[in-house]
């Protein structure tokens, strides 16, 4: 479950209409930039849309699991909805007593290591296959876009705190956080929706000034070039 | 110009009641009746057009003309004047399309039988399939209708646009195209209003008394059988109580300790601005929760499914507002710049099976003509006329006989997925 | 916009949310008469008043319980199944 190189973001063909020239064979990875990358991180800055569903993701649930990451040394935390990060940068949200959700850092494992742990049976510890499309929004226009579509107040969410809500009719869990020195707002939600989705962002980011970039502005670690 | 028209004209008050008479003393504008007698045959419960059609037909059919029927605000302020005037009888069930076709064919004989013009006309009643499963209900509920003599088959999308040429068949692209529809040549569209008064004044002149004003707190039971009812303006004795007072029954049945599966659900509905007559059938959408319609005045009336829970209150909110208009235009792009006018809300007591409650209940005197969730207009003149025969000869009549409140204890329900806004 | 307060979430709109009606208690099948099964598979409280029932928060799937005033349409309290309702949530205006 969960292998990065067999993972495909549900909105590829999308962003490869749109970029045919940068992508080429890479839909299998992150896409680090759309167009040039310096241009990017600037309009990133201001207001960038940025899809990272390839990230993989891997949902822990039952009575022992808890337990069972504390072993893993994982940060496991303390109330619901707030998170944490692994050593090597993965994220773990606690969605509740017994739930948990993993999503793995660009230049991370966890998630493999994880999954291959559970791939044995563990007594009341049990592996969740997770599929979410992940979008970011960065820059400092990020929150109108969620103005005009949800119904929490981002100006009042905490960083690092998960907020479970409904983004342009769809349901999303929601993670003010920041990266880098960009302030964003991570979204997960179920692939299905993530076609229309993407679509509905990108109308609006672009009619914010906005638009599409690469990873490689929030990941900056990633490029090459930089 | 007429001399009655004159003599109205230069008088300050009204000096006639306009739809039926009222007892020599006038209490106040309302026309309320100074006094409620000490005992009637029967009491009514709800000026609705149910009530005062079952009050009509007593008087009528039965010669039973010691009736109260007593409204607590206005006759026709609840469900009858509150829906979308529609008629129809193209529905699923045997049980339901033979108790409707009777109602149209009631319907269509009104105006002369009551001396008012309610307005019928047959505009045709398109029922518009999007999915298979829905293409399929419409099989099912033409194949049913033509077998028992109701005009009702299913058209494909080419008809549908030569008959509605404004309609936009892909709806957009937002939408499930309109595959085809069930078409249903006699549906109709009434004035509501109308309807309750042609019968009210009906009524009153075979010798019924309607009391507005009037609201009933509770009913007097005595070994198992009813006595009478506590109004807000006093006890008034009776034998035989008929609740006909849809969004309100459960506040009723709960008088007489009756337990049913009633819930309340509003319904909203609005109507545009008036433009040109351009619309001259009825369109509906099961899958859009849409129905539209042009009035007689102009005025585009639509309405949408039920409010997503349970509600007895008929407040209004933006969100129907909003969605509606949305899947109008999804179907009809050319009405993106008419105007709303007015937005309203109906009680809709609802059934799990979709069919209404009528008849005689366990306790002895009280029937009971309610579940009329969104199909009630329709129904008036064959619920007055079946309810007043139940009441008379205290036995149903055969064609509410499935609709008994008992058919829930004896597991028989009557699934009528042909309601409006009833998802397929 | 009506809002209502999930014991897990907050205040959130109308719209993340899904009505689940009355909580109802099932009687034991096998020791009920016939009569009282029906009653309890069809038979609602419908009456005016303040009613216990189901609600959900769909985004984060979170089931609860709200004392809602069914004629008025206020929110009276709202609290996770398992807490009770000492576990009040808050009301809302």
């Amino acid at each position: 479950m969960a292998d990065a190189s067999t993972r495909r973001s549900p909105i590829r063909r999308q962003v490869e209409a749109d970029h045919t020239h940068v992508l080429g064979a890479a839909d299998a990875v992150l896409v680090l930039h759309l167009s040039d990358a310096s241009a990017e991180r600037d309009a990133a800055r201001t207001l960038g849309l940025i899809d990272l569903s390839v990230l993989p993701k891997l949902g822990i649930k039952g009575p022992s699991a808890e337990a069972w990451l504390g072993e893993q040394s994982a940060p496991v935390p303390t109330d619901i909805y707030d998170v944490t990060s692994f050593d090597d940068g993965s994220c773990l949200v606690r969605l509740g007593d017994d739930e948990f959700f993993i999503e793995q850092h660009p230049a991370g494992s966890r998630v493999g290591g994880l999954t291959s742990l559970l791939s044995s049976p563990v007594s009341g510890v049990y592996p969740v296959w997770r599929e979410d499309a992940t979008f970011v929004l960065t820059g400092a226009s990020a929150g109108e876009v969620l103005a005009q579509t949800c119904g929490v107040d981002m100006d009042q969410a905490v960083l690092e705190r998960l907020i479970m809500t409904r983004v342009a009719g769809v349901s999303c869990s929601i993670l003010p956080q920041m990266l880098g020195e960009l302030s964003c707002y991570r979204l997960w939600l179920d692939p299905s929706f993530a076609a229309s989705m993407w679509e509905t962002l990108t109308e609006i980011v672009v009619e914010l000034g906005g638009c599409a970039v690469g990873a490689g502005c929030v990941y900056p670690e990633l490029s090459a070039d930089s | 110009m007429p001399l009655r028209l004159l003599r109205f004209g230069l008088n300050k008050t009204y000096k006639e009641p306009r739809m039926f008479r009222a007892p020599a003393t006038l209490k106040d504008e309302y026309d309320v009746p100074a006094t409620l007698k000490d005992e009637y045959d029967v009491v009514i419960i709800g000026g609705g057009g149910h009530g005062l059609a079952a009050a009509y037909y007593l008087a009528k059919h039965h010669n039973i003309t010691n009736v109260a029927v007593l409204e607590q605000g206005y006759i026709g302020s609840g469900g009858t004047g509150r829906n979308t005037a529609i008629i129809r009888s193209n529905y699923l069930t045997p049980e339901g399309v033979r108790f409707y076709e009777k109602s149209v064919e009631l319907y269509k004989g009104l105006s002369r039988e009551l001396r008012f013009n309610l307005f019928y006309t047959e505009r045709g009643h398109y029922t518009l399939a999007h999915s298979d499963a829905a293409l399929r209900t419409a099989r099912w509920r033409a194949e049913v209708n033509q077998h028992l003599g109701v005009n009702s088959e299913v058209v494909d999308p080419d008809f549908i646009k030569k008959h509605n040429p404004e309609i936009d068949i892909t709806c957009g692209g937002h939408q499930p195209p309109v595959m085809g529809a069930l078409y249903h040549p006699p549906g109709a569209i009434a004035r509501h209003d109308a309807v309750a008064w042609a019968f009210a004044r009906g009524a009153d002149e075979r010798g019924v008394e309607i009391h507005q004003q009037t609201a009933v707190n509770d009913i007097e039971i005595k070994d198992g059988a009813v006595t009478g009812v506590h109004t807000n303006r006093g006890f008034v004795k009776a034998k035989k109580v008929l609740s006909a007072v849809a969004g309100w029954t459960t506040a009723i049945t709960q008088m007489v300790g009756l337990r049913t599966p009633l819930v309340i659900h509003p319904l909203q509905a609005f109507v545009s601005e008036p433009i040109k007559p351009w619309l001259d059938t009825i369109i509906v959408s099961g899958s859009l929760h849409i129905y539209i319609s042009q009035s007689t005045r102009g005025e585009l009336v639509s309405g949408a499914a039920l409010d997503p829970y349970e509600l007895i209150n008929t407040r209004s909110t933006l969100d129907f507002a909003e969605g509606l208009s949305g899947h109008l235009i999804d179907l009809f792009p050319c009405l993106s710049g008419v105007k709303v006018m007015r937005q309203w809300a109906g009680l809709c007591d609802m059934t799990p099976d979709f069919s209404p409650i009528m008849g005689r209940t366990p306790v002895h005197g009280f029937y009971i003509d309610a579940g009329w969730g969104t199909y009630g207009f329709k129904a008036t003149p064959v619920c007055g006329l079946t309810m007043a025969h139940t009441i008379a000869r205290d036995e149903d009549h055969d064609l509410i006989r499935a609709f008994s409140l008992s058919r829930f204890e004896r597991m028989t329900l009557v699934g009528e997925k042909g309601a409006a806004s009833v998802g397929h | 916009m009506k809002i209502i307060h999930c014991p897990v979430n907050g205040p959130r709109p109308l719209q993340e949310f899904h009505y689940g009606g009355e909580v109802r208690d099932e009687p034991d099948a096998g020791a009920v008469s016939d009569e009282q099964w029906a009653d309890y598979v069809f038979s609602r409280s419908g009456e005016p008043g303040v009613k216990v029932e189901w609600w959900y928060h769909i985004a984060s799937g979170t089931w609860f319980i709200a004392e809602r005033d069914i004629v008025s349409d206020e929110f009276i309290r709202t609290y996770l199944y398992t807490d009770g309702p000492s576990a009040t949530a808050g009301s809302n205006p």
